[in-house]
Parts: C-alpha cells; structure tokens; sequence
C-alpha cells in the first residue's frame, strides 16, 4: 500500500514484531492527520514467576528467575542474588563482586552483538534481517558471531553454560573458575575487542533520523566503574538514591492493552538502558570504550535513540576490554561463595541488564520463605517512553507511505531492544489497514 | 546441556540437537527427545553421535560446524494435531524451512530455527545434511510440563531419529 496516512481514520497493526525478544505487538490509530492512539502491547512472564516464587526457599529465584529470559539470564541471576542478600544482611567479598563483574561482561558481549549486528544494522543497511545482509556483508555477520562466540565462552567458563548458568548461587558461586580456564579466553576476547573497535566507523557512519527526545533517565552508577553488577539509583534529574528507595520513586501500573505494568518515575515517563547508562556514567567508561565513543561523534550523551547501535557498541568495547581486565587481575578467591543465612526481612537488589535496569525485591521470613516478589524488568519501565516516541514519530512522519511508516515504526521499537519475554513459537508479522 | 560424548571413529559425525525450554510446556519436547535420543544411542553403544540439547537457535551456525548429519528435534506449530511428528530435509542443496513455519525458540531476539538455518546457509556453514524433527505443540505456558499428546509425538519423534541414524 503507497497511499499516504494524513486523511481518513487508519490503524498501523503489528500484530507480533519481527526480531524482537518474545512477542510483542504495536497498534497505532491516526484519525484526520492527528496520532489519537498508541499502545504497544507486551506479553510479560516476570508477572508469573512473581507468584510462582511465592513460598519457595530464598535460594531458588536465582535459578528460577534466569529462566525468565534466553538473552539476560544473568542479570536475573545477579539481580536476585543482590537482593536475597541484602534481605539476610549480607554483603558478599570483592572477590565475588568482581566474578559477577565478569560473568555479566559475558552477558553484555553475547547481548549486544547480536543486537548490534544481526538486529539493527540490518534495519540500518535497509535488509528485511541478518539472513539477507549476510549475502552482502559476510564479513560483518561472522565479525558478530565470533564476538558472540567469545561472550558465549566466557558465560560458559564462570557461569557454566552458554545460556542459563548454572554456577551462580546467592552468596557467590558453585565453583570458582581456575586460573587457566580464564586465561585460555584473553586471546578471543582481544581479538573481539579488535573487531568490536573496528566497527565502530561502521555504525557510526549510518545515517540517523534527527530524533533527539527529552526523555528521564535512570541507570545505576558504581564506584566501581561502568555500572553492570552493582550501584545505586541516578537519574538525569540529579536525584541519587540507594536501591532500596526505587520503590517510592517508581510507580508500576496496569493498563488494559498490555499484560506488562508500565512504570513510571516520580509521575513522568522514564528510560532505562544504554543511552541511560552511556549518558549518566560517561566519565566510567574504559579508556579505549571513550575513545570510541569520541571516534564516533557521539558526545558524552545520547538522546536519540535511533543511534543506540552507536552506544551499544561503545559498551560492547567496554564489556571486552573490562573482561579482559578483569581476567588479567583476577587473583583467585578463598571460598566460592559466602553463606548467606536466612532471617526474616525484605531486601532490594538492581543490576543493569544489557538492555537496562533490573530490580527486584524479595520478603522472606526467618525459614527463608518467600512471601512476596517484584520484578521490574527494563522493558516495562521503557513501554511508557516507547509509546511516548512512536506517537512522535508517527506525528512527523504521516507523509511517509503506510507501509514505510509501518516499518520505520518497528525499527524504532526494536533500537530499546525490548526483551519481551522469552518467547518459545513464531513471531509472524501482520500488517493490518482499516 | 551438553552430553559427554564417547565417541569413536565412525563414517560420520552426527549431532542430535532438541531445541527449546523445559520450563514452557510443550517447548520442552526438543530437549526431551534428545535427552531419550541421548540415552538409547548409549544403550546401543553407538559412539560418534553427539546429543546436545540447546535453547539459543543462533548457536546453531557454530554447533553444526564440522558434522556431516545434523538432526534437530523442536516444538512446531503448523497447525497438524498436538503431537504430530514431521520431517524436512534442509541441508545443502535442499529447499530452507518456509518461514511461517519457523519452529522453536525466538529466544535470540527472533532469529529462530528457520533463520539460524538460513544463516550457515548463507555463510556456507551448512552440513551436507540437516534434517529437522518437528513435533507439533499446542502449549507454551511458563511452568507447564509436557501435554499429553506432545509427550506421545516425543516417543514418536525418538524412534524416527533412531531410524535415521540408523539409515
């Protein structure tokens, strides 16, 4: 269909987005030129591990919860592990912070090359997928797959396996990898690092809309560098708080057209994520991940969110080269986990998920009952921000062709990488015209 | 997981890979069948099959590297009755998967089974030959454990993977 969208009553209907974690839908009703109505729906599964967990022992939910999601099962993990802890009054030892650090560095490399290369260039290079820009680019997909490959391996030696890793357990792990099992990665991981830097003038040198948005920003911010395992609460209105007061700032409700809460802070909408962390921790930023960024054009904030291949980028050199750091000082630890003994209390633990913030909240009595769980995954709390963009885009794109506005809104979505669910059949698109 | 292979020298190399979730209803049937695949390839003494069960289809491209049979087991929906056990040739030279019915898990922001294929294909990572068990499935709840009709299809499914590598 070419006619264009500024008269008459239309709907642009995506009933499940092509390449977007789970199965997601967007519908977006323009009347007489004007957008009256957008709803971007989500199918959320935290909402059933939630009451799943319920009266389960405190130490289930960091296996439990990683099964919530095929792509960011560490930070589920790392999430619930903070919180379960901080519910029993325990701090794990640096050792462990640090060996957390690294398995989320896993996370982060494998999460974001996939999205980097395989999701969004092919938006950018005007291919349906990675299938088709891999006919063109050969180079380009198998640069991705080998840097997956060393997020793959890397999950695979701390975590214990690829996808779900079965090593991490609230107060530490099950088995601390040896010296020589993390010093066989380096080599991969440096010449990830290459690759990754080698793309930079790559995605840099796509062509953006012009998409700044005044958006809020929340992301963690750590003493101890570019936020991943640990922090506290900072946001581009100079709050700084601790984990534990999220919630008296963050306010989840339900809306009808979706089975995710949408959340929203202190009243207003808010985004987590990449562009949240990029722009709230630039100065943490390893040496070689800025000069990136400053090889790119970005400056020390992002707030387009069409260029987040850019700034995803910037972190995947920050996750290789913080991997590698922390691989070379890595000094062993005197006991692979801490014991954590249960006592009657409720903690709160956030952790930054390659696609953004992740909170979670436990209340367990003095047997180590849970009696009550929240889990605020990043997309939830970005659905408000998505649909606040799509009805922008849509407003100042009306001219464009129903199917090109169609698809332009799609590829907007996807730059969140919104992590849906973990979905287990088809994503088959639909496009609907009343 | 992966299961430790004994193998021994052997005309070829197969990988058996079950796709999917245990923890989503009937998704879990790729990893049940390769576990009971698994278990009666090591009853027979056959040694130069490989048995993995696997949730991430991206990792295909790199898993099948080097194998000359590839035989991948997960849940499809086709719209054949629950439990309903269908094979396709998709290695070099065959046609690739019809995209409606891309089967198993988007679990790798949508690149599914039909386009990991795809994608060795268009990489010239393809095994000679790639045969695809689709079991036919109705229900993917979080939680939920196999349907009945979907665990008759696993059995079903065991014995036309036995009968391949027979062949």
């Amino acid at each position: 269909m070419t006619h264009k969208m500024t008269s008459g009553s239309h709907v642009l209907s995506v009933e499940m987005l092509a390449r977007v974690e789970g199965e997601g839908g967007m519908h977006v009703h323009v009347q007489d030129g004007e957008v009256r109505d957008v709803h971007l729906r989500i199918f959320e599964p935290p909402r059933f591990f939630e009451a799943f967990l319920r009266g389960r022992a405190y130490t289930e939910p960091p296996d439990i919860t990683a099964r919530i999601c095929g792509i960011c099962p560490v930070a589920y993990q790392m999430s619930a592990c903070l919180a379960i802890e901080d519910a029993c009054g325990v701090a794990v030892p640096d050792e462990i912070r640090l060996l957390r650090r690294l398995l989320y560095c896993g996370e982060w490399i494998e999460s974001h090359a996939l999205h980097i290369f395989m999701l969004h260039a092919p938006d950018l290079l005007g291919y349906d997928g990675a299938i088709e820009m891999a006919r063109d680019h050969r180079e380009l997909v198998e640069s991705a797959l080998r840097i997956k490959r060393a997020g793959n391996d890397l999950m695979t030696a701390v975590g214990g396996r690829a996808v779900h890793p079965v090593n991490v357990r609230v107060g530490g792990f099950y088995r601390l990898p040896t010296h020589v099992e993390l010093a066989r990665l380096r080599p991969q991981l440096v010449a990830a690092r290459e690759e990754a830097i080698a793309a930079v003038p790559i995605v840099s040198g796509f062509e953006f809309p012009d998409f700044d948005q005044p958006y809020l920003y929340l992301s963690l911010s750590s003493e101890h560098g570019y936020p991943m395992e640990s922090g506290t609460l900072v946001t581009t209105a100079g709050l700084t708080a601790p984990v534990s007061a999220f919630g008296e700032h963050v306010v989840e409700e339900h809306v009808a057209h979706s089975n995710a809460l949408h959340s929203a802070f202190d009243g207003q909408p808010y985004v987590v994520g990449p562009l949240a962390r990029y722009t709230l921790n630039y100065a943490s930023l390893a040496p070689l991940a800025r000069e990136a960024a400053e090889a790119s054009g970005l400056g020390p904030t992002c707030r387009n969110p069409f260029r987040s291949i850019i700034v995803r980028t910037v972190e995947l050199i920050h996750a290789l080269d913080e991997a590698i750091r922390l691989i070379d000082g890595w000094r062993g630890a005197p006991m692979a986990a801490v014991p954590v003994p249960a006592r009657a209390g409720e903690g709160h633990g956030a952790t930054e998920a390659p696609r953004g913030l992740l909170y979670h909240r436990y209340r367990i009595d003095d047997a180590g009952t849970i009696l009550d769980v929240q889990i605020t995954p990043p997309t939830s709390q970005n659905q408000s921000a998505i649909e606040g963009d799509l009805r922008t885009f849509v407003q100042a794109n009306l001219h464009l062709s129903h199917d090109e506005l169609t698809r332009q809104c799609e590829v907007a979505i996807r730059t969140y990488d919104p992590c849906i669910s973990c979905a287990t059949h088809f994503l088959d698109l639909d496009v609907e015209h009343l | 997981m992966t299961h430790d292979p004994s193998r021994v020298p052997g005309p070829r190399r197969t990988l058996v890979v079950g796709l999917g979730s245990m923890d989503r209803g009937d998704d879990a049937a790729g990893p049940r069948v390769a576990s009971l695949v698994h278990d009666a390839v090591a009853a027979l003494g056959t040694t130069n099959v490989q048995v993995v069960e696997h949730e991430d289809p991206t990792s295909l491209v790199d898993l099948m590297a080097g194998f000359d049979l590839v035989i991948i087991a997960d849940a499809v929906r086709s719209g054949a009755a629950a439990g309903t056990v269908s094979l396709r040739e998709v290695g070099r030279g065959e046609a690739a998967l019809p995209a409606r019915t891309d089967p198993g898990p988007s679990g790798t922001h949508g690149l599914g089974l039909a386009s990991a294929l795809e994608l060795a294909r268009a990489l010239d990572r393809l095994p000679e030959r790639v045969v695809v068990v689709g079991i036919e499935a109705v229900d993917f709840e979080h939680g939920r454990t196999l349907s009945d009709p979907v665990a008759a299809g696993v059995a079903a499914a065991v014995e036309a993977i036995l009968d391949t590598l027979r062949g």
